[in-house]
Order: structure tokens, then C-alpha cells, then sequence
């Protein structure tokens, strides 16, 4: 890579945060395929803008935002996908699924995963972010760049959504 | 009296204050309902957290390699591999300024071959003074189209003869007084 010194604090960084970010992307879109490649470009970020952190918690918080608004492109691309979908369809020609359609249909959602796609993207990145990130309401305001009070409210606002969920998926399958 | 949901949660997550904290628990050792409700929440992280056990080694060692492949090929782009985004009024300004300068080019190259075709016949002219005859001179001068300044030396030695003209002579007798 680039010099020496600095492909080696990139090679730190990755090995550092890699892991969180990767589960926060999965559980966020529950697709590995999409989320490695939501993982790669966030990286490639950080390496074509070469920046420093003071610590390590900044490069975190910095990365996980930049996963954050690729998450949220890609979400408002499915949705406009699924609407023109839904439009294609119902004209009377046989529509043959896309490759990206077809991936995730092969990746099976387990109950809970199902459940999360279903919540709102608000309330999911927070819960996300709190369960699977392990920060505190501080850290998930900071990132997301909303309130404390407002994290409060949508922490536990996504908790009975889901509890709702849990149960219904359970009683579907 | 029970606490609110949004007060059980944040004390879930260990988001209240010590004396919140130790109120919430001397409530919830007597109180079954409240326990119910945390149960719930633990119930909720246990399933959330039984599906993080994902393998992502491979996906640790995959990623890494599609950034490092991405470096490389970025790397790779050579000289003339690159693109330039110049911008339309740069390349508009810059075509005009080229013409411009290839026009005042070809100009000068051309009065310059003129001005060299005269110093050509200067030379011829100074080379043939010692022989010519003043009639071939005027014809000479006659047949130009441009003008010519012509520098005319007299033979060192004195011996007009070879002019034979006496306008000539002349000439040099009043440049002598």
C-alpha cells in the first residue's frame, strides 16, 4: 500500500474495527454480501482521505457514520428498486430477479434478523448500534447526531416494536 | 407505583443515575410485573445477541484483499492511462490562443524569407561591383520590385577605368572635398 508507516496504522485500525463494523452492517441490512461491500468502500474512504485520528474511538465513531450513510443510500436505492418492482409487476410480462434479488433471496433471515429488517431505520440504528455495537446513549447520539433524550425514547421504542415482532415471526414459522 | 417502560429500559442498559438505580431495584425485588417487563428486555438481547455469532474471519481476510486489489489497480493507472477533466472555456480560450500564435508564427517566417532574399542580391551585388558596368547596374535595379540599399566601395587602388563613368567619378570627387 502506501508508505510503510502509514499501511500499517490503516492495517491497525482495520483489524481494530473491522469487526464491529461488519455486525453493525449485517444486522443493519441483513445481507453479508452487501455489507462487505458497504465495509469495503467505508474503508477505502478512510484510506484515499488519509485521515487521522487522536484515538481509536474516533476512527471508530468516524467509520461507523460513514457505514451509517452508506447503509441509508442503499436503503433508499432498495426502496426505489422495490417500488418500481411493484410497478413493473403488475403489468401482465414475466420480469425476470435481478442478481443483487436473487442474493439475497439465497441468504435466509433467521427470525430475529427478519424481525429487524422490519423495524423502521430509525429505531433499528439505534438498537443496532446499542446491542451490537455496545456503546452507550452518549456514543450512538454522537454518531447518529441526534439527542440523548432522543436515543432514550427510540432505544426503547424499538425494544417493544420488537418484542411485537419476535412474536409474530415465532408464530408464523 | 411502577416505574414507566422508558424509565425500565434506560435502567436496562445501565443509563441511570445511582439513586434511580438502587429505587428501580428495591422495586423490582418485590414487584413481579416489573420483573416480567425486564425479563422481556433480557429475552430481547439474548435472541439479538445469539445471532451475532457470525464467523467473519474470512470476511475480515476477503475485505482486505478487495481493498489492497483496489490500491493496486488505482496504482497501476500509468501516464497515459489518466483522465483530464479540463473544462469547456479552458480548451475554447486555449484553441484560439494556439491559432493565434501559429498565424503570428507563420507571418514573421515569411517576412523574414523576404528580408533574406534581399540580403542575398546585396551580396551578389557587392560581389559583382568590380566587374559590372553601370548600364547592367541600372538594369540591374530596374528589374527589383522592392528596394534595395545598395552600398557601392570604390577599387582601392585608384583605377577608375574599369567604371569609365564620369557621373561616377563625380560623385567620389565631391564625397573627397
Amino acid at each position: 500500500m502506501r508508505k510503510d508507516s502509514e499501511s500499517v496504522e490503516f492495517t491497525r485500525i482495520y483489524n481494530t474495527i473491522f469487526p464491529t463494523l461488519i455486525r453493525i452492517a449485517y444486522h443493519m441490512t441483513g445481507s453479508m454480501t452487501i455489507s462487505e461491500d458497504i465495509c469495503q468502500e467505508a474503508f477505502i474512504k478512510l484510506y484515499q482521505r488519509n485521515k487521522s485520528f487522536p484515538d481509536k474511538d474516533q476512527a471508530k465513531y468516524w467509520l461507523i457514520r460513514v457505514v451509517k450513510n452508506l447503509i441509508f443510500n442503499y436503503e433508499k436505492r432498495k426502496t426505489r428498486e422495490r417500488k418500481a418492482y411493484q410497478r413493473v409487476l403488475q403489468q401482465p410480462r414475466r420480469i425476470e430477479p435481478s442478481g443483487e434479488t436473487e442474493v439475497l433471496k439465497k441468504e435466509k433471515l433467521s427470525i430475529i434478523q427478519n424481525s429487524l429488517q422490519k423495524l423502521p431505520y430509525k429505531l433499528r440504528s439505534v438498537i443496532i448500534l446499542k446491542e451490537y455495537g455496545r456503546m452507550n446513549y452518549r456514543e450512538i447520539a454522537k454518531i447518529l447526531g441526534i439527542s440523548e433524550g432522543n436515543v432514550k425514547v427510540r432505544v426503547h421504542r424499538a425494544r417493544e416494536m420488537l418484542s411485537v415482532l419476535i412474536k409474530e415471526n415465532d408464530y408464523v414459522s | 407505583m411502577c416505574p414507566d417502560d422508558q424509565i425500565l429500559s434506560q435502567y436496562f442498559d445501565g443509563e441511570v443515575d445511582l439513586s434511580t438505580k438502587e429505587m428501580i431495584e428495591s422495586h423490582v425485588d418485590d414487584c413481579w410485573r416489573c420483573r416480567k417487563r425486564i425479563e422481556a428486555f433480557t429475552n430481547i438481547r439474548f435472541k439479538m445477541l445469539e445471532e451475532d455469532e457470525i464467523d467473519i474471519d474470512s470476511e475480515k481476510e476477503q475485505v482486505y484483499r478487495k481493498i489492497e486489489n483496489d490500491y493496486r489497480f488505482r496504482q497501476r493507472k500509468g501516464f497515459w492511462d489518466k483522465k483530464w477533466l479540463i473544462p469547456a472555456p479552458v480548451v475554447v480560450v486555449s484553441s484560439i490562443v494556439i491559432c493565434i500564435l501559429f498565424s503570428a508564427l507563420f507571418v514573421t517566417l515569411g517576412m523574414n524569407q523576404k528580408n533574406t532574399i534581399a540580403l542575398k542580391q546585396q551580396r551578389a551585388l557587392h560581389i559583382q561591383m568590380n566587374e559590372i558596368q553601370l548600364d547592367d547596374l541600372n538594369q540591374f535595379f530596374d528589374s527589383q520590385d522592392f528596394m534595395i540599399e545598395a552600398k557601392m566601395e570604390l577599387p582601392a587602388q585608384g583605377d577608375f577605368s574599369i567604371m569609365g563613368e564620369p557621373q561616377l567619378l563625380r560623385a567620389v570627387d565631391s564625397k573627397r572635398r
